[in-house]
């Protein structure tokens, strides 16, 4: 086969994931628009197109609850995906991802700070610094994971698995200062932050929302206009740096861009495991690695991945809706010990 | 025509909304309050108390599960609960169905046990009146006894849905009952309660710092004796076998428990002298989706009559049931199958 046809089936082959995931993400919208406590209401589709009036409480429900949450699954979704194959492109690892880095469990635990140390002292009343505080500190403490990785590496060499070492870690301490605040604090707090760390989409608002969009754009933006730098790095640190890639600093600029992504994911909904792992294995399944094609569409991948995990998680055990997180996690997990033993294999 | 009327009510309802200060310190407008649901543990107890379970249109799942436990589930009838709407799983920690309570409609949501953030994010994603009512310091409150913040609950709950004279006259009855049982004159023993009910069925070393039936009758706890903790504690059995008390009171959810530890630590557990001189008594359970109050009151009359008072424990059991279901106390009592008291 020539180079030219192989080139063509190529882009072919990129367009048609990507058309199909489009269709996905759309088709799993729509099916998220109609589908709540009544369960999947096909009818009401005639409601959102306008072809048939809509009483009050059917557009509040659209508005207030259904478009929100859809809108939620589809950007954290976008941006676990995005930051776990930028993690993963960055770090030579597949099983790096926001889980392993131990920046989900960072966000945990400022989470139960707040819920549990803040609410026992009265620094604000203000409604903004009520409604943020949490999302806050589960944002501050992300960042800091991700400063405290970079921090130790630089004492020990800024390679791939001293990264991930310092990152499982630092996971571990931060976990155990979540459930060091648990134990020693009241029903109700402990209650609240064993629910914040179980990952919700029906907390999203206009305000969350829009903080998401502000994250993913440029964060996309760069980590794609990098996509040659990640393909250079697939073959050593060295090879990357004759073509002209400052390593250290790409590396480091690599990882605040994903801990952004995901800390901003983390501190709106809470924990929501492995679709930062899954969505850019899936991707490269079909594609391979070249980071051109991986990067935009592992974003897409972990949109429709999230949003059919939601629909799934409301729709599997209705009328009990189980939080999303809980679900992925159950997809997720087995997915990340396929892969421990496929490596164990193939080495 | 329905929108117009639908639009008036509305309106109607807006002109004679009021502003009320809940008790986490929030104000609310409410207007009308003849459609209601409860979230969170024990807020639907509290309505119940005052007769609003007339008014519920719609039931947390995890409130059509009766029990001999939970006597205002026994109390409601499982025909009118059966039909109710699920508005969610319930439980502490878990958000409502919020998509239900928007079809619902309901008037006015009553929590309790629901922390601040959550009521926040169903205020602004339902727009429904939302208010927080307390069970006191082990729960989220912040007055230092238990029995204020409901006896506060209770007012604010009877104000806000027009049953004020029904709350007043329960919150009466209750002062006069704290009234009685402290001027009571026991013997002095040392005292302990284990088994008490946490996130589900405990064992012997599950108790209360502030035990409000011992509260009541001026009693401690005797493992915490020098502390000032409060709230829900697990102690090390060793402190328990340290305070060594003379009376252990075993509460009812938690009894098999405390005998399946019997039979398997048995030489450690008849170390202790209420084992050896066989000073255990079985008192009503305390906690059952949070604390169940008529039952407080009769745990109290049963811990009275175990440290050697003169009193009549099943008759008041009685009385305070009466008060607590007007004109049902009696049947209900009968029906919940209690061990004699």
């Amino acid at each position: 086969m020539s180079l030219h046809l192989l080139y063509r089936k190529r882009t072919l082959k990129r367009f048609g994931l990507f058309a199909f995931l489009s269709l996905t993400i759309i088709l799993l919208l729509w099916l998220n628009m109609i589908s709540g406590t009544g369960g999947v209401v096909v009818r009401d589709t005639l409601k959102l197109i306008g072809l048939e009036p809509s009483s009050g409480s059917f557009s509040m429900i659209l508005f207030s609850i259904r478009l929100p949450r859809a809108l939620a699954g589809l950007l954290v979704g976008m941006l676990l995906g995005l930051s776990g194959a930028a993690m993963q492109g960055v770090l030579r690892n597949p099983l790096a991802s926001p889980f392993t880095l131990g920046i989900s469990q960072a966000a945990g635990f400022g989470a139960a700070f707040a819920i549990i140390a803040l609410s026992a002292s009265d620094i604000s009343t203000h409604p903004l610094w009520l409604k943020l505080n949490i999302a806050l500190f589960a944002f501050g403490a992300s960042i800091v994971c991700a400063l405290l990785i970079l921090w130790i590496s630089h004492f020990v060499g800024m390679i791939p698995h001293t990264l991930i070492l310092a990152g499982v870690g630092l996971g571990s301490l931060f976990h155990a200062g979540t459930m060091f605040l648990q134990y020693f604090t009241s029903d109700i707090n402990a209650a609240a932050t064993l629910f914040w760390t179980f990952g919700d989409l029906s907390k999203a608002n206009a305000m969350t929302l829009g903080a998401m969009v502000l994250f993913l754009i440029p964060s996309l933006l760069y980590l794609w206009a990098s996509h040659w730098k990640f393909d250079a790095l697939a073959f050593g640190d060295e090879n990357a740096f004759n073509k002209g890639v400052e390593v250290k600093r790409f590396r480091i600029g690599v990882i605040l861009f994903s801990t952004l992504c995901t800390a901003i994911a983390v501190a709106f909904f809470g924990i929501i495991g492995f679709i930062g792992l899954i969505a850019p294995h899936a991707v490269r399944l079909v594609l391979g690695s070249a980071h051109g094609a991986l990067i935009p569409l592992s974003a897409l991948c972990g949109g429709a991945l999230l949003l059919g995990a939601d629909l799934a998680a409301r729709m599997l055990l209705h009328p009990v809706t189980l939080p999303v997180g809980i679900l992925t996690s159950f997809i997720g997990a087995p997915l990340l010990l396929y892969l421990l033993v496929s490596q164990g294999r193939r080495r | 025509m329905e929108k117009i009327i639908l639009a008036c009510l509305l309106f109607a309802g807006t002109l004679f909304a009021q502003s009320y200060t809940d008790m986490l310190g929030r104000n609310v407008e409410i207007g009308t309050t003849s459609r209601l649901v409860f979230l969170g543990p024990g807020a639907l107890r509290l309505g119940t108390y005052l007769g609003l379970n007339t008014r519920l249109v719609g039931i947390e799942k995890i409130e059509k599960e009766s029990s001999f436990l939970s006597p205002y589930r026994t109390f409601m009838s499982a025909e009118a609960i059966d039909k109710l709407p699920l508005i969610g799983p319930g439980g502490p920690g878990k958000m409502p169905d919020m998509e239900a309570l928007l079809t619902l409609q309901p008037d006015l949501i009553v929590t309790s046990f629901v922390d601040q953030n959550q009521i926040e994010t169903i205020a602004s994603k339902t727009h429904i009146p939302i208010i927080a009512l307390s069970y006191g310091a082990s729960y989220g409150g912040t007055e230092e006894k238990n029995l204020e913040e409901v006896k506060k609950s209770l007012l604010l709950l009877g104000e806000i849905t027009q049953t004020l004279p029904r709350a007043q006259s329960l919150v009466a009855f209750i002062e006069n009952q704290e009234k009685t049982l402290r001027s009571l004159s026991l013997e002095k023993k040392r005292v302990y309660v284990g088994g008490v009910g946490y996130k589900g069925v405990q064992g012997l070393t599950s108790t209360e710092v502030d035990y409000p039936p011992f509260a009541l009758l001026g009693l401690k706890n005797c493992v915490f004796e020098q502390t000032k903790l409060k709230g829900h504690r697990f102690i090390e059995l060793e402190a328990l076998l340290k305070s060594d008390p003379e009376i252990i009171f075993v509460d009812l959810f938690g009894q098999t428990k405390i005998q399946e530890e019997y039979q398997e630590h048995k030489a450690l557990y008849d170390s202790l002298s209420a084992y050896k001189t066989a000073q255990l008594k079985t008192v009503l359970g305390y906690n059952y989706y949070s604390t169940n109050i008529e039952n407080l009151f009769v745990i109290a009359w049963q811990i009275a009559s175990g440290l050697g008072a003169k009193v009549e424990v099943k008759a008041e059991a009685e009385k305070i049931y009466e008060a607590f279901y007007p004109q049902h106390g009696a049947k209900l009592l009968s029906q919940l199958q209690y061990p004699p008291l």
